[in-house]
């Protein structure tokens, strides 16, 4: 008797914990467990929606990739110094972005410019040719007004457009420039250039298909950073970016991390739980 | 040169004696009792030369925070700090959840994260329901709105 009525205070002071110690854990979930809790309790919903994603991702620095699809990989379980051995790969479809409306419907026309700490920088192809931040995971979204010259990505003099978090507690910053100020994008002929990835104040391009990162430095001159070891290269990665303070290329079901400035270039992988 | 000497011997062996809600003291030395932020002002407010009482701490849970407060300021290696840590916080559930509630009353913001992290480690993989049964936590939403929910985050259900 005694003892049961012991388990049943120690239940209520788990429920009496307060918001922000709840918090405290919350913002340790991966994306997913966080979406699923939504329906534990209708205060859980609260404190889980939209304004907790995005403290979550300051410290999980989700992570996305994409190609025709969107896929998210939530690097929940990487430290920076630990590999993302045991990272999961989440596939959501594009159907996940219909509820998030006024930007739904538009979502269909918008193309991916590139992504920075789970942020999406977007471009709406058809009509207004706006340009949006959008967190696919909150639905939330900013508009950025207009700047300068009227906004034609992918064609030669367009602009280019780099996302960028100094740290992880300073706000994201967003880098336009043209694209002839950007000599590098016509340094070497033949080759198709990444959009280019700031770290550590100086951008990084990769070579579509081969084992070559090319970092600028605006103070310095142009160097080659020493890509993965071969083995790693697979050739078919699809994305470049920077994650907590290392160059990072995505491959297919394999994730490889170049720390420091390039100089000392440590390259190792993580394999990418294969169900996806 | 010998006073200062006198005076840095003196700060270093200084004992802090905390006393639990149970009224057991525990004598701490000051370097590592003053990770507490709840401590330290406490000490501040001339409780220092007495007998720090904390209301909110059983001894049991006092004894590991103890523990934990000598550890960390023993001058370990950050390896064998961090397996310490492992181990530290490898315990049952209840044990777990009374460590968080005194970690957060006596501020000890390193403990904290270390705790919120394994009750995160904890949680991740479970299902709502198993969620609710652990904290003691009542579904208060309609089957509709339970339904609404689950089927706008059906990823997240996969």
């Amino acid at each position: 008797m005694e003892r049961s009525k012991k388990k049943a205070e120690k239940i209520e002071l788990m429920q009496n914990l307060p918001d922000d110690m709840i918090v405290e854990v919350l913002s340790r979930l991966p994306a997913k467990s966080l979406y699923r809790f939504r329906c534990v309790c209708k205060s859980w919903s609260d404190l889980i929606c939209p304004h907790f994603i995005r403290l979550n991702e300051n410290r999980h620095n989700l992570f996305l990739l994409f190609e025709q699809h969107y896929s998210i990989l939530d690097l929940h379980e990487a430290t920076s110094d630990v590999v993302a051995a045991n990272a999961s790969m989440v596939k959501v479809e594009s159907s996940i972005f219909k509820d998030y409306s006024p930007i739904s419907s538009l979502l269909a026309d918008a193309r991916i410019l590139t992504s920075c700490d789970g942020l999406l920088l977007s471009v709406l192809n058809k009509k207004m040719q706006k340009l949006f931040l959008f967190n696919p995971f909150s639905g939330e979204y900013k508009v950025i007004p207009p700047y300068g010259a009227r906004f034609r990505h992918g064609q030669r003099g367009g602009q280019v457009f780099i996302l960028n978090h100094p740290s992880p507690f300073s706000p994201l910053k967003l880098i336009r420039g043209q694209e002839s100020d950007l000599v590098v994008l016509n340094w070497i002929v033949g080759i198709d250039w990444t959009v280019p990835v700031s770290l550590n104040g100086a951008l990084h391009w990769s070579a579509w298909y081969k084992n070559e990162i090319l970092c600028f430095d605006l103070k310095d001159e142009f160097k080659q950073v020493p890509g993965p070891p071969e083995e790693i290269f697979t050739g078919n990665f699809f994305s470049l970016d920077a994650l907590k303070g290392n160059l990072c290329l995505g491959f297919w079901f394999e994730l490889g991390y170049i720390s420091g400035d390039g100089n000392e270039a440590i390259w190792s992988e993580g394999i990418l739980d294969s169900s996806i | 040169m010998a006073s200062s000497e006198s005076t840095t011997t003196s700060t270093t062996t200084k004992v802090l004696r905390l006393k639990s809600s149970d009224n057991e003291i525990f004598g701490v030395e000051e370097k590592a009792a003053l990770q507490s932020e709840t401590i330290k002002s406490l000490a501040e407010d001339g409780y220092s030369e007495d007998v720090i009482p904390l209301f909110n701490v059983e001894k049991k849970t006092l004894a590991k925070i103890v523990e934990w407060l000598n550890k960390h300021a023993s001058g370990s290696s950050k390896e064998e700090l961090k397996r310490w840590d492992a181990d530290f916080v490898d315990v049952d559930k209840d044990v777990l959840y009374d460590l968080l509630l005194a970690s957060n009353y006596l501020n000890i913001e390193v403990l904290l994260h270390q705790l919120a992290q394994k009750v995160a480690d904890m949680i991740k993989g479970k299902k709502p329901e198993e969620i609710r049964q652990l904290f003691g936590i009542k579904n208060d939403f309609t089957p509709e709105e339970e339904a609404e929910i689950r089927r706008e985050n059906a990823w997240a259900f996969e």
